[in-house]
């Protein structure tokens, strides 16, 4: 089975976030953002990839969007409403208030200001939100029988989230942009330990860290409070959500700790509705905001008020936080006009803007912009640049790698040079692969393709007792050596080392040998049952077959290799021990018990079967004596069915030899017991 | 699996459900009966509560100088002029419910260990009637340290029943399961006072309102002092060692250890624990995050069905059914009782009821919580207001310690509310109507009666609140103050309030009362309907209650209109208090992954319609998850030790001849000998095939359910195969 993933946009590059993946013959649509930096058709992800024909909605199984900036959901109304996809559409309930409203900012922005036309109007905005299902998170959404979705805190702005999205038994997470460090209004991301094939996170910061996030921070507030020290005016154009909030918390609190008492301004009339969001989705800001929110709802602004005209020529200095935010129209553009000239001011660009804008010009850093064909104003406030949002860094990635245990990473929204470093660090530190596909490039991750089965938990007990007796059997136990345990804990006696006994069997039992019946039922789930159960079940007569063979063996040989082997050894004691270690190790072991139990003089009565028996016995226990239970009753060695003795005047069979008997559903036991008794009785050596 | 139920029927949830391994508690409720028995407390005393300062002139005075030489004392500290000022208020209380409303009343009520409290009544209010000044003094000499152990303020404490916890091991308990905050109330006994370690899960909604309703539940019946006399008693003791007792209320830093010890999930999160058992949450549409539970284990699917509502005009999110497609055994619980009013019958009578009293420019106070289908109600309640014309006039104050919270929060809550609601916040409004009325002061909420709340009273008013028995909070006072004028009235809206037994202690009352008990839970009709409509073969359990009579197979008929009785597709039977119930659940099977290399090499064999193939394999467990691989060679070889092949079939002994002969054997001797023709006295008919192989000679004997072959070695390998062709092997 393969999952393949397909970056429309997105790919090597920060805009248009765009994925296509198809896990267990699901297609799956990640993100639908559009790009900020182009005008012309670029600025959509190329939708003709999934279908040249336009049957997006057969093709698709659900379009997946995780959080509310327009470089993830910007092209949303477009694919819908303009290209005909009618399928389903997931986000959280915070998305699905807020994205809209962003639509419709850029939407003006691109029709009313800059006259472009075939562009989706505010009712398809309000179609396509229709078709929204709002998801909660943790929750377990079933998009057909097959594909299962779940969404986790991702902690980037208000309702981001990262997805696990499941087939049958493959997996993958699609991360969106997050944030593995809490912020001033939202927690850190967090996901269980899912354990995905694949895991496609954002790389936006694969090279910062945090840190350097801090203090920037610091310095920009190190920057507007110098700045209106200086009896200065900072004006921050922003668009009415999001970032918006984030940067009146971190002003509302810099001015708070401060004892500031500088007005600080947000105009729009946005603002008390933006701010209504952010009070009804309380729960999905961090705990603090959330614990305290009954006593002071953290957006509910003490320093900051609402703008009004009348203060445009009030003396300063104060902050304002002016919509909207690419200073083309509205309060934004009439203060930068009005403060633009003075170098006392600032200008502060927290995000991107749509070239063309005004806010672009300043950005390019025009001392002299052209505002419409009557005014031009000469800019000489400071300008800054800074992004506040919140991203994981470097750490935070690998963080998160770890904590869901990812098996193949896919790095997407970033720059190309620092997603090879980051790529690099995940390979050599998880030793997982790492991929970072460009635009339109397909890449296929293996995954293994198993098959839910149900196990009798009886059968599963049964071998677990099995498996437990056989390693407690005093002083066989012993002679299992880890060493060889690699890929079983259980493996056939080795006498070569010997483990100290604790060790082996403190050792967890990880593997457990398992023999049983597969029953496929029609409609019923594949059950793995005990044999004779099944076989019971199924009806048919059980027949005992039982087969008694006569293995010769040549006595005389040997009785004259334990005669050798005895005076061998006698001399071998006569000489002293050490000549003992040069012996053939194996054939020093293997006779030794016979030797020991049989005195030197006792040639005269020898009794060449049970002398044979007793050979037979030693080999069989060195050889599966650690897994299986052998006795020795008089004359005779039985394991299981498997009997092996002398014949006597009763059984009419040719004499010489030994007898052995064992059932037919010991065959394989009987087998090797049978290749033991030759290898051992083999003495013509 | 083993299910007891440990408070009876009618009261709360709380039941222990035993699962093969697992021992699972579901809900934790409290038992609320005992309430009845239990003395009125004053919520706290406001000035305008004529009655009691004038008949408690005497006690008054003195406490006020207690209170006062408290004052003076430098070093008397905060909590210290707390104690003294709850004195104060009981010992005005004592005063004013023994010479105005006599509570000690002798009451019907028998057993439940009632008897204890009523004693102690009987005694104190003795030496209250005894003499004003006898009870401000007792109380003023609780003040001395000495005295405090053995005042009767402490020994005034309200004392609560608990579950049944006496069968229980509670040390064992695995997991507990709350469906929603009116099941949770015994919870902080359970984990602060015993030594219960498992693990408690509950929606998010389940657990803030919980945390409310302790809160107010402590505030209410707390013990008056503000350190706990049962502090020094080993506190793990005190429930463990019986489950029949009564016992004092928890404290604050009993609900906040307890609280955090729940971990929160959704609806739908799938929850795995210890590898094998999962949990899952599903909306039970009757309160905010009320929940059922689908426990998994194994194979086996029960379902936990708690206070259900499918009334879908209300504001939590819609019951979903699914978990019962799934479930084979389902225990339903707090089903409504048989004759109960509906939500939209009930409503009107309620509305039309506060308007009249409006109208004549009556007070209405409403005993309620300040959670769940009030907040519909008020919608309605306002709704209908504003069509008679009458809204301008009428305030909503809500009182309750946690009134500001729970107001606040219910509103925070879109995404556990009904598909309605939830489009308000896309607007973005507050999905409960109250929100609007607190931002607009139509609305306001207090924490007592004390304060702000006469201050801002305007007439008339709507006052929800307090604790629907009547024996504390501020419904108390309200019912002093104004419970004597026939303008007014009160309403009484929650279902499992016994009214006649609320009202008992006060007398004299003209205000004009009436009951319309709302009951948005399932009824025994309603959950047939539910079980019929999500189709699967399953056992469902019900409380007795809803069972007309047991059957002789042990099955239940139901009391519905129908008088249900199990069918081939549904097995209903029952369950009570201190029964336990004993079901078999058939065998139990593990769920393993099949690995495709090992999958590769299967080959199955048909029988009729099932196919069957031997496998063999190593199983890891690895992650929770079992996997069985192909074996190592080593693997192999052990396995091969225990292999048990099967051979099924009846010797058939032309085939066993003709293959004889097809490997070369000449005229084999065939002997047949039985009990009939036997001389040896073998009993079993056998036959006996002799032949000569490879020059060694060999035999088989055949027997009916037996084959034994007797050859050398080296033929043996010859003989093998024309035997075995006579069976079919897998």
């Amino acid at each position: 089975m393969t999952i393949q993933i397909v970056p429309l946009g997105a790919g090597q590059d920060v805009g248009r976030s765009c994925i296509l993946i198809t896990i267990g013959g699901k297609n799956i649509m990640l993100d639908c953002g559009m790009h900020m930096g182009f005008n012309d058709e670029r600025r959509f992800p190329d939708f003709s990839y999934i279908s040249k024909t336009g049957d997006f909605t057969e093709m698709l199984d659900c379009v997946i969007i995780s959080h509310f900036h327009l470089d993830h959901c910007g092209a949303l109304p477009f694919f819908t409403e303009m290209c005909g996809y009618d399928g389903n559409i997931y986000m959280t309930h915070p998305t699905k208030a807020i994205c809209p409203i962003l639509l419709e900012d850029y939407r003006k922005i691109s029709v009313d200001r800059k006259g472009e036309r075939n562009f989706f109007t505010s009712q398809n905005i309000k179609d396509c939100m229709k078709k929204v299902i709002a998801v909660n998170l943790h929750q377990t959404i079933m998009v057909d029988d097959d594909l299962e979705i779940c969404a986790y805190y991702a902690g980037h702005v208000l309702g981001a989230a990262m997805f696990y999205i499941r087939v049958g038994e493959e997996s993958l997470v699609y991360t969106g942009d997050y944030n593995m460090t809490p912020d001033r209004h939202l927690g850190s991301a967090w996901i269980d330990k899912v354990r995905p094939d694949v895991l496609i996170t954002e790389s936006t910061y694969a090279t910062t860290i945090r840190d350097s996030k801090r203090s920037r921070e610091r310095d920009f507030l190190k920057k507007v409070h110098d700045c209106v020290a200086d009896g200065g005016n900072v004006i921050i154009p922003v668009f009415a959500l999001g970032r918006a909030q984030e940067l009146c918390i971190l002003i509302e609190t810099y001015w708070e700790r401060m004892d500031l008492k500088v007005p600080i301004y947000f105009s729009a009339g946005l603002t008390e509705k933006a701010n209504h969001f952010y009070r009804l989705f309380i729960n999905w800001t961090n705990e603090k905001i959330k614990s305290t929110f009954v006593h002071r709802n953290m957006f509910d602004f003490k320093h900051i008020k609402a703008w009004d005209r009348s203060y445009l020529d009030s003396p300063g200095p104060m902050v304002v936080f002016a919509t909207p935010g690419m200073l083309h129209s509205g309060t934004s553009l009439e203060l930068f006009k009005k403060w633009a000239p003075d170098p006392k001011n600032m200008v502060i660009m927290p995000g991107y803007c749509v070239a063309g804008t005004v806010g672009s010009k300043v950005l390019a850093g025009e001392k002299r912009i052209q505002i419409d064909s009557f005014t031009s104003v000469d800019v000489n406030l400071q300008v800054k640049n800074l992004s506040f949002s919140a991203h994981a860094d470097a750490k935070g990635i690998m963080q998160l790698i770890r904590q869901c245990e990812a098996k193949n990473v896919v790095l997407v929204h970033g720059e190309k040079s620092s997603m090879g470093f980051l790529k690099s660090r995940i390979m050599t530190e998880f030793g997982i692969p790492c991929f970072d596909p460009a635009n339109g490039e397909t890449i296929s991750v293996e995954t293994s393709h198993v098959i839910p089965i149900e196990m009798s938990a009886s059968l599963l007990k049964q071998h677990l007792i099995r498996q437990a007796e056989a390693q407690q059997e005093p002083g066989l136990a012993s002679s299992s050596s880890p060493s060889d345990s690699s890929d079983d804990n259980v493996e056939p006696g080795s006498v070569h080392h010997k483990p100290p006994k604790a060790a082996s069997s403190i050792r967890p039992k990880d593997k457990v040998l398992i023999q049983g019946m597969l029953v496929m039922d029609d409609g019923k789930p594949i059950r793995l049952e005990d044999a004779d159960e099944v076989l019971d079940r199924v009806g048919m007569a059980r027949h005992k077959v039982r087969f008694e063979v006569r293995k010769p063996y040549n006595a005389t040989a040997l009785r004259l290799s334990v005669e050798e082997a005895a005076s061998k050894m006698k001399s071998s004691l006569e000489e002293g021990p050490t000549a003992m270690e040069t012996d053939d190790n194996e054939l020093a072991t293997a006779s030794a018990p016979p030797t020991a139990s049989v005195s030197f003089d006792s040639f005269k009565d020898w009794d060449s079967d049970s002398y044979a028996l007793d050979l037979v016995f030693v080999a069989l226990q060195k050889s599966i004596g650690s897994h299986i239970k052998l006795s020795r009753e008089g004359s005779s060695i039985v394991v299981r069915s498997v009997k092996i003795r002398a014949p006597t005047a009763l059984d009419d069979f040719e004499q010489g030899g030994l007898l052995v008997g064992w059932d037919y559903e010991d065959e394989d036991l009987a087998t090797r017991v049978l290749l033991v008794v030759t290898l051992a009785l083999n003495v013509s050596r | 699996m083993r299910l007891t139920s440990l408070l009876p029927d009618g009261e709360p949830n709380c039941m222990a459900l035993k699962l093969r391994q697992m021992l699972i508690l579901l809900d934790c409720g409290l038992g609320q009966e005992q309430l009845y028995a239990m003395p009125v407390r004053e919520g706290g005393l406001t000035e305008t509560h004529k009655n009691v300062a004038e008949l408690a002139a005497v006690t008054a005075t003195t406490s006020k100088q207690t209170n006062a030489t408290n004052n003076k004392r430098p070093n008397s500290t905060v909590s210290n002029a707390e104690q003294t000022d709850l004195r104060q208020d009981w010992a005005s209380f004592l005063k004013s419910s023994t010479a105005s409303f006599q509570p000690n009343k002798k009451k019907a009520r028998t057993g439940d260990g009632a008897g204890v409290p009523e004693t102690r009544l009987e005694g104190e209010s003795g030496l209250g009637s005894g003499s004003g000044s006898g009870a401000g003094s007792a109380s003023a000499s609780a003040n001395s340290p000495s005295a405090k152990g053995t005042s009767p303020t402490a020994s005034r404490d309200y004392m609560f029943k608990l579950p049944d916890f006496s069968g229980i091991d509670l040390k064992s308990i695995d997991v507990v399961l709350i469906s929603n905050y009116n099941h949770i109330l015994a919870l902080p006994y359970l984990t602060e006072f015993t030594d219960f370690q498992g693990r408690i899960f509950a929606t998010e909604p389940t657990i803030e309102f919980g945390r409310q309703l302790m809160t107010e539940f402590v505030s209410f019946f707390g013990t008056a002092v503000a350190s706990s006399p049962h502090e020094a008693i080993d506190r793990k003791k005190l429930v463990a060692r019986s489950g029949a007792g009564l016992y004092p209320a928890y404290t604050l830093a009993d609900i906040k250890a307890c609280i955090d010890k729940i971990q929160a999930v959704r609806f739908r999160e799938h929850i795995t624990l210890y590898g094998s058992l999962k949990l899952t949450a599903h909306s039970a549409g009757y309160c905010l995050g009320s929940s059922n539970w689908l426990v998994q284990i194994g194979t086996e699917n029960i379902a936990f069905v708690s206070s259900s509502s499918t009334q879908s005009n209300l504001h939590p999110d819609l019951f979903d059914g699914t978990l019962l497609e799934h479930a084979s055994t389902v225990v339903a619980a707090d089903l409504c009782p048989k004759g109960s009013t509906t939500y939209d019958s009930g409503m009107n009578d309620i509305c039309a009821n506060v308007a009249r009293t409006i109208a004549r420019k009556g007070h209405v106070l409403i005993p309620c919580t300040i959670s769940g289908f009030l907040f519909d109600l008020l919608e309605d309640i306002h709704l209908h207001l504003n069509r008679m014309g009458l809204v301008s006039q009428v305030q909503y104050s809500f009182v309750s310690p946690v009134a500001d919270t729970a107001l606040q929060y219910s509103n925070i809550l879109a995404e556990w509310m009904a598909p309605r609601k939830q489009e308000m916040v896309y607007l973005p409004e507050a999905p409960l109507l109250h929100g609007l009325l607190l931002e607009k002061g139509a609305a306001k909420n207090y924490k007592s009666v004390h304060g702000a709340f006469s201050s801002d009273l305007k007439h008339p008013c709507i006052v929800f609140g307090g604790h629907p028995t009547l024996r504390s909070g501020p419904m108390v006072n309200l019912l002093h103050m104004w419970g004597r004028n026939s303008n007014n009235s009160i309403i009484f809206i929650e279902p499992r309030v016994d009214v006649p037994a609320s009202l008992e202690p006060y007398e004299g009352l003209e205000i004009s009362q009436s009951i319309c008990p709302l009951d948005i839970r399932l009824s025994i009709d309603q959950l047939v309907e539910v079980m019929n409509k999500y189709r699967h073969a399953k056992h469902v359990l019900v409380p007795r209650s809803a069972t007309s009579s047991t059957l002789a197979d042990g099955t239940a008929e139901l009391s519905d209109a129908k008088g249900t009785t199990s069918t081939s597709a549904i097995r209903w039977s029952s369950y009570k208090v201190g029964e336990s119930i004993q079901l078999d659940m058939g065998s139990l099977y593990e769920t393993v992954l099949l690995s495709e290399e090992l999958a590769k090499g299967i080959y199955p064999q048909a029988f009729g319609n099932t196919s069957y193939a031997a496998v063999a394999g190593s199983l890891s467990i690895y992650n929770n998850q079992m996997q069985l691989e192909p074996a190592s060679v080593t693997g192999r070889q052990v396995l091969a030790l225990y292999t048990q092949r099967q051979l099924r079939g009846v010797m058939n002994l032309q085939n066993l001849l003709a293959g004889l002969v097809a490997i070369g054997v000449v005229d084999p001797e065939v002997t047949e000998s039985g009990p009939d023709k036997d001389e040896t006295g073998s009993t079993l008919p056998e036959i006996k095939v002799e032949f000569e192989l490879a020059g060694r000679r060999s035999c088989i004997i055949v027997r009916e359910d037996e084959t034994i072959v007797k050859c050398d070695e080296s033929v043996r390998p010859l003989l093998r195969e024309p035997i075995l062709k006579c069976f079919q092997t897998l």
